[in-house]
């Protein structure tokens, strides 16, 4: 299996960039977050920001790689060779996908502005100072700020301009001789 | 008219013949079996931890803390809107907050399944294949967090002694059955 990592902040673009990968190259698609929305879907709770952040209590009981063994059980039961993996926060999950075999690893990157002024239009956010605070507050929770230390580590880094077919065309860039030789 | 559903709990400790008498009130009053252990073996399989007795409890308590003792109640009762069903089993309630979420959520009838603790140490030395003692029994018990389920026998509509026959705790469920829906 070949696993690629897609690591970015909020609303820098992973999502978009990791759903174009899985449709250009028929990739598996999965986040690391996806186990904790199927717990909810269980539970019948909603699937809110509030109730997924419990979720990481799971951690303190079990682990720390409660959700790695997790998404790795996901993955081979979906017996796909290429699967992209968004969603990383934390540096186990970044150290388990370099624990397979044949693994690259992308860092999605845009200014903080502008990955604002996208979840804004978005819907994500209000047009005020209240959301931007909440915005920035956010950045320092626990599951957001190492995001950019694990970006470093990286294989490449992209900056996301907002020009998507560009975006598109320096990942297929990358890609296509590792995926299609 | 819009029927109503109606919610048989089932208590008692391990080894009291609950699960026996859940499977009875299944196929006899043809209803629906909601196991609450089940519930919990589905989320250990998610999160591929192994399906044993301590990791079902651990999983259950901090789901429990994390979002209120009704957590997997909510959950069970959600699925019985979904379903034709009129007659529900809840097999396995544990304490008072599971209890209450049934009944706020409409008719619950509350059948609470005792025996004696010899009768008890017969059917665990059976399926251990080895004689128990009665402190093995109790520390059992204790790793079930059976003190609570004990506490739900005073909340119970109907207390059945399970020391006798199979007929026996037939008869007597039915009994039970036919004066909670007459």
């Amino acid at each position: 299996m070949f696993v690629i990592g897609v690591i970015g902040s909020k609303g820098a673009g992973k999502d978009t960039l990791a759903a174009h990968i899985s449709k250009s190259f028929h990739t598996g698609h999965h986040s690391h977050s996806e186990i904790y929305h199927d717990i909810l879907k269980i539970l019948k709770l909603p699937e809110s920001r509030v109730n997924l952040i419990k979720l990481v209590e799971l951690r303190k009981t079990f682990g720390e790689n409660i959700l790695i063994n997790a998404l790795n059980k996901k993955l081979r039961k979906d017996n796909k060779e290429v699967q992209v993996l968004t969603g990383i926060r934390f540096q186990n999950e970044l150290d388990n996908i370099r624990s397979y075999e044949k693994n690259l690893v992308i860092y999605i990157d845009a200014p903080i502005e502008q990955r604002f002024k996208w979840l804004k239009e978005r819907g994500k956010y209000n047009d005020d100072s209240s959301g931007y605070d909440e915005f920035l507050r956010l950045e320092t929770e626990e599951t957001e700020k190492h995001i950019q230390d694990l970006g470093e580590q990286a294989d490449y880094i992209i900056q996301n301009t907002g020009d998507l077919a560009e975006l598109f065309r320096k990942t297929d860039e990358i890609l296509k001789p590792i995926l299609k030789p | 008219m819009e029927s109503q559903k109606i919610i048989i709990g089932v208590a008692g400790k391990t080894f009291s013949g609950k699960t026996l008498a859940s499977d009875f009130l299944v196929s006899r009053f043809s209803a629906r079996h909601i196991r609450i252990s089940k519930l919990i073996e589905r989320l250990l399989e998610i999160l591929a931890l192994e399906d044993t007795l301590e990791n079902k409890q651990k999983l259950s308590s901090v789901l429990k803390s994390i979002y209120g003792n009704g957590v997997l109640m909510h959950a069970l009762l959600d699925s019985t809107e979904h379903n034709d069903k009129l007659l529900f089993v809840f097999d396995g309630l544990r304490n008072m907050e599971e209890l209450q979420e049934l009944k706020e959520h409409g008719q619950c009838t509350l059948i609470y399944i005792e025996c004696s603790t010899e009768k008890r140490l017969e059917r665990f030395s059976k399926q251990q294949n080895k004689i128990v003692s009665e402190k093995d029994l109790q520390d059992f018990d204790q790793s079930q967090e059976d003190n609570q389920i004990e506490t739900l026998k005073q909340y119970s509509d109907f207390t059945i002694n399970n020391d006798g026959t199979e007929a026996q705790l037939e008869n007597e469920l039915t009994r039970c059955i036919v004066q909670s829906l007459g």
